[in-house]
């Protein structure tokens, strides 16, 4: 893992978005709206070259999280800074030279291609909008879809004669048109079947290591997240709980939410009659307390002290923290390699070990 | 008062071990859509038996058609699907040959199913209470009130806590985990032998997901229900389900018994799909991917449908390949003979 | 994505603008109502040339005459050639409905377009409240207002002279205008949320081109096939304005005002005066009907059919 001593190249401080719900034109006068935080108070760094993953289930607000990164939202609080420039209240035509440098990829398919428009179309547009002259465009986005391992007889296709995987492809190469240094990619997998995901999964590891391209990776897929990210963000109700390197976090989450997620995550035969304990069902659709640690109501280790204090970070190592009263700074002298006695039951690595080497048999 | 928590549960078992038939035979069963020579099979020659109180997977990929074949066997096919061969056996009863009001009903009484989006199954316009009651009294004969009653006995089985102040509540008032708690109860409201779930936690979050996975091995003890479990998430498969059923491209490539499928897979396909799925400790490296696109049904390839992306395809695959049954399963593929 | 879905929704797949096929009419009705329109314009276009005989020549020899080998519509009773008349009569006709269309359509499209793309605000809620209030109106009223204040005299206004086909023409489109604008803003409200928007926002592009390049296109299938719909009660209302004597003056022929000459005829046994306009009008309307039933079948949003996993 390697430290961080160069600046990093996305910083959020502080970053917040409430929504307004509101009950028609007139709630506002009448004061009927009610206040949604989708994120709160999310502090991160990620760091140049580097694939930090954003995990979290739905309303966790890691996808809206993803675009205020894009800034196709805005944030209604706390900074941004790339490359140590605060970009957080820039828009039009002062946006442009970031758009360059950040780019999104998104969840469905289905909807992030113009129906109308073939694929030379979509792709040529993205150029123009980075400045390329005309009578290059047709031979760079030969070369767009060539980079991630398409024909150039895609270019007459429209998007609906193409499969998912195929349009998630072109998708990424329409990112790539603007030359990003930073690629968000949102749920880039979850609409892909199981054996059509690599290809994408690898696409993009390709795609950082011969771009060096900085990603930040949204998935609510764990085993996804841990193979391609150095770094790993946990969200729930819009904040971030625990962050810390994959391997470390893997074996020793220090944050509840984090351990119940890795427990909930189905492990085959080897997790067969396991008795889920780490987290409590969620009881009304939606509602975090307004007060307090947001897990708390589902969290079976919460202490009366969870239901009034948003719980800051506590620094576990110096690179892993967790938002949790519970959390405790890691002994120097533990063994990092040592797995703790309440994971080892739920990451069972003998079993699945001799399953895949069936597998592969 | 619940006829569910009446009986006690020796009895059952041992009424249960009386019934060594199926709960429910599919024989060969053809599905298609179109006419004439636009007639094209989704569903080809599939065939399986789920014993009581056992729960099998039906696994496989987005157009497998294993949809499809749940919708089959509840002779609820959407328009321009029909049923082309095969029979469809449900608890002794044939299903193929039985009227719509026959149909009528055997759904909800004996068989019961439940759908990926419990948001969109559930009525939103009606409370939880209104639409369970419902579902009791299509099948047995009791009065409003003592439906309601059933109702919340089966709302606390499935684990939704304060079951008679919920009864008032509105599908849009639950979470998700909640709403398909709710979609279950319905289900089995009236204690079928068999439950279909076709990708029940496919939209909840893992940690619902768990918790609902949870419920249905309850169930399976508490009322002996046999589960059909569809879905594409082969972890969740291997722990839920006793026997499992492959399915590509409209036809089951390998059956067996939940361990052998995982520790021993034989046919190529299941090889390659376990591959592909990502594991917790799986290290780092590229994501083991199966080469092209899954086959289009009305250009499938003569013989093994599976041949342009095997990559142990030899020129017998061109063939139809045999089923090579033994004890515990069946393989449809050249490489086991 | 489903594969075995794919089969039944290739066949209906919204084809792009561009692509025009027998295919992309929607079959045998869509084709039938693509050909009797297609006569019906030929007819109105090349009228000088199609016409046997002028159709506002008054001949007092032959006035009231059945049809036969020289007039196969008859004339009538100025002895002016019915089947003559009834060619030049599909020209106001067309004017209206296809011209009340177009104002509609500007006006609609763009209103309903600017208001669901650029929705959340007092922007939105103004336009569609103009517009809804057009449609407050009924059509009686509105027509009764216009006559009122512009009268039925061609009125002059600076250069311009709008005659009284052009006050109907205008006013009719006005009136179109909401249904458009409702159509259009429904479908833009839901495109612009589609994350392909977001992709051009995150390219750096300005707002109005994402709303005209991206969104407009997205949008126009329910209208198209709503605005062929139009055309048709438009043919229909042209007829009733003339009917009653609002429209088209005479000796210009149109089939409103043949068939209201033709009132006193009805039961005098002079069949043809009422039957060849009334025909004419019948299957104009019914043309423009079956090719927007036609155009439905193939543009109405066939990539939302129910996805079905298999």
């Amino acid at each position: 893992m390697k430290p961080m001593s160069a600046p990093p190249l996305l910083r959020l401080r502080g970053v917040g978005k409430t929504y307004t719900l509101g009950g028609g034109p007139w709630a506002r006068l009448l004061r009927r709206q009610v206040a949604l935080a989708a994120v709160a108070d999310v502090s991160l760094e990620i760091g140049k070259g580097e694939v930090l993953g954003l995990v979290g289930e739905s309303g966790s607000g890691k996808s809206t999280l993803g675009r205020i990164v894009a800034r196709l939202i805005n944030a209604s609080s706390g900074e941004i800074a790339y490359q140590g420039q605060d970009v957080t209240g820039l828009s039009g035509a002062a946006l442009l030279p970031y758009r360059r440098k950040v780019q999104l990829v998104f969840q469905d398919t289905q909807s992030s291609l113009n129906p109308r428009k073939r694929v030379s179309r979509a792709l040529q547009e993205a150029l123009a909008a980075r400045g390329v002259v005309a009578s290059e465009r047709a031979e760079e986005a030969r070369a767009l879809l060539g980079m991630v391992g398409l024909a150039p007889g895609v270019l007459a296709r429209y998007p609906h004669e193409l499969s998912g995987g195929q349009r998630q492809r072109v998708c990424i190469a329409r990112g790539l048109a603007m030359r990003p240094e930073l690629l968000v990619a949102d749920e880039p997998v979850s609409a892909l079947d199981v054996s059509l995901q690599g290809q994408v999964i690898n696409l993009l590891m390709r795609l950082h290591e011969d771009l060096g391209l900085t990603m930040l990776f949204i998935s609510h897929d764990l085993a996804v997240v841990r193979r391609i990210c150095t770094r790993i963000a946990v969200m729930y109700a819009g904040r971030i709980v625990e962050v810390g390197p994959s391997d470390q976090l893997m074996r020793a989450p220090a944050h509840p939410y984090t351990q119940a997620l890795i427990e909930a995550v189905p492990k085959g035969l080897a997790g067969r009659g396991h008795r889920h304990r780490f987290a409590r069902p969620a009881s009304v659709a939606g509602r975090m307390p307004s007060q307090g640690c947001p897990f708390q109501p589902r969290c079976p280790q919460a202490t009366p002290v969870c239901a009034e204090v948003v719980p800051l970070s506590v620094a576990v190592t110096s690179d892993h923290y967790a938002a949790c009263v519970l959390a405790r700074p890691a002994s120097p002298s533990a063994d990092p390699d040592v797995i703790p006695a309440e994971m080892e039951e739920i990451l069972d690595v003998p079993a699945n070990d001799a399953a895949e080497q069936h597998a592969r048999r | 008062m619940s006829a569910i928590a009446a009986e006690p549960m020796a009895a059952r078992v041992s009424a249960s071990q009386a019934e060594t038939a199926p709960v429910l035979e599919v024989s060969d069963l053809r599905i298609g859509f179109g006419q004439g020579p636009n007639l094209v099979a989704v569903v080809r020659d599939v065939s399986f038996a789920i014993m009581p109180g056992q729960s099998m997977g039906l696994v496989g990929e987005s157009g497998a058609g294993k949809s499809i074949t749940a919708l089959g066997i509840m002779r609820l096919l959407p328009r321009g699907a029909r049923q082309l061969a095969g029979t469809v056996r449900l608890a002794g009863r044939n299903l193929t040959a039985a009227s719509e009001r026959d149909m009528a009903r055997l759904r909800g009484d004996v068989v019961g199913m439940i759908f990926q989006d419990p948001l969109t199954s559930l009525n939103p316009a009606f409370s939880v209470g209104r639409q369970l009651t419902d579902a009791i009294r299509a099948h047995r004969a009791v009065g409003t009130s003592a439906a309601m009653g059933i109702a919340a006995d089966l709302l606390a089985l499935v684990g939704i806590t304060s079951p008679r102040a919920r009864l008032a509540s509105f599908p849009h008032e639950l979470s998700g985990g909640m709403r398909q708690r709710v979609a279950i109860a319905i289900a089995v409201a009236c204690e079928p032998k068999l439950l279909i779930a076709d990708e029940p936690t496919t939209a909840l979050d893992v940690t619902v997901q768990a918790q609902v996975i949870e419920l249905l091995a309850r169930l399976k003890e508490e009322i002996n229900l046999s589960l059909l479990f569809i879905s594409h998430n082969l972890d969740l498969v291997a722990e839920v389900c006793d026997v499992v059923s492959v399915m590509y491209a409209g036809a089951i490539v390998e059956a067996n018994r939940v361990e052998a499928i995982f520790g021993m897979p034989r046919h190529p396909y299941t090889r390659e799909l376990l591959r592909c799925v990502p594991r917790l400790t799986d290290g780092s490296g590229p994501l083991p991917a199966i080469p092209g696109e899954p086959p289009r049904m009305e250009t499938l390839p003569p013989g093994c449908a599976f041949t342009p992306r095997c990559s142990q395809a030899h020129h017998r695959c061109r063939l139809p390949p045999p089923t090579v049954a033994d004890a515990d399963g069946r393989v449809c593929c050249w490489l086991a003979t | 994505m489903s594969v075995t879905m794919g089969a039944v929704r290739r066949a209906g797949r919204l084809a792009p603008l561009m692509r025009r096929g027998a295919a992309s009419l929607g079959g045998p009705t869509g084709i039938a109502g693509a050909v009797i329109v297609a006569v019906v314009i030929i007819l109105a276009v090349f009228a000088p040339l199609v016409s046997p005989y002028n159709p506002v020549t008054i001949s007092l020899d032959h006035q009231l005459t059945a049809p036969d080998a020289t007039s196969w519509f008859g004339t009538d009773q100025s002895g002016r050639d019915v089947l003559s008349r009834v060619i030049w009569g599909a020209r106001p006709s067309l004017e209206v409905g296809i011209m009340a269309v177009l104002i509609g359509l500007v006006g609609g499209v763009g209103l309903g377009l600017a208001a669901g793309f650029y929705s959340g605000g007092w922007f939105e809620q103004v336009i569609m409240r103009c517009v809804e209030s057009i449609a407050a109106i009924p059509l009686l009223i509105w027509a009764i207002a216009v006559v009122g204040i512009l009268g039925v005299e061609p009125m002059h206004v600076g250069p311009f002279v709008f005659s009284n086909q052009t006050k109907v023409m205008g006013l009719l489109g006005l009136l179109y205008i909401p249904g458009l604008a409702r159509i259009t803003y429904v479908a833009a409200l839901a495109e612009s949320r589609s994350d392909y928007v977001s992709a051009r926002r995150l390219q750096g592009v300005a707002e109005w081109r994402i709303m005209l390049g991206d969104v407009l296109a997205n949008c126009l299938s329910p209208v198209i096939v709503q605005a062929t719909l139009l055309v048709a009660i438009g043919i229909i209302i042209e007829a009733a304005i003339s009917f009653v004597g609002l429209g088209v003056q005479p000796p210009q022929p149109s089939w409103g005002t043949m068939l209201a000459d033709s009132r006193n005829y009805l039961f005098s046994g002079e069949w043809w005066l009422s039957l060849f306009p009334g025909l004419a009008i019948s299957i104009t309307v019914i043309g423009f009907n079956l090719l927007g039933d036609g155009l439905r079948d193939v543009l109405d949003p066939r990539r939302n059919t129910a996805n079905f996993t298999a």
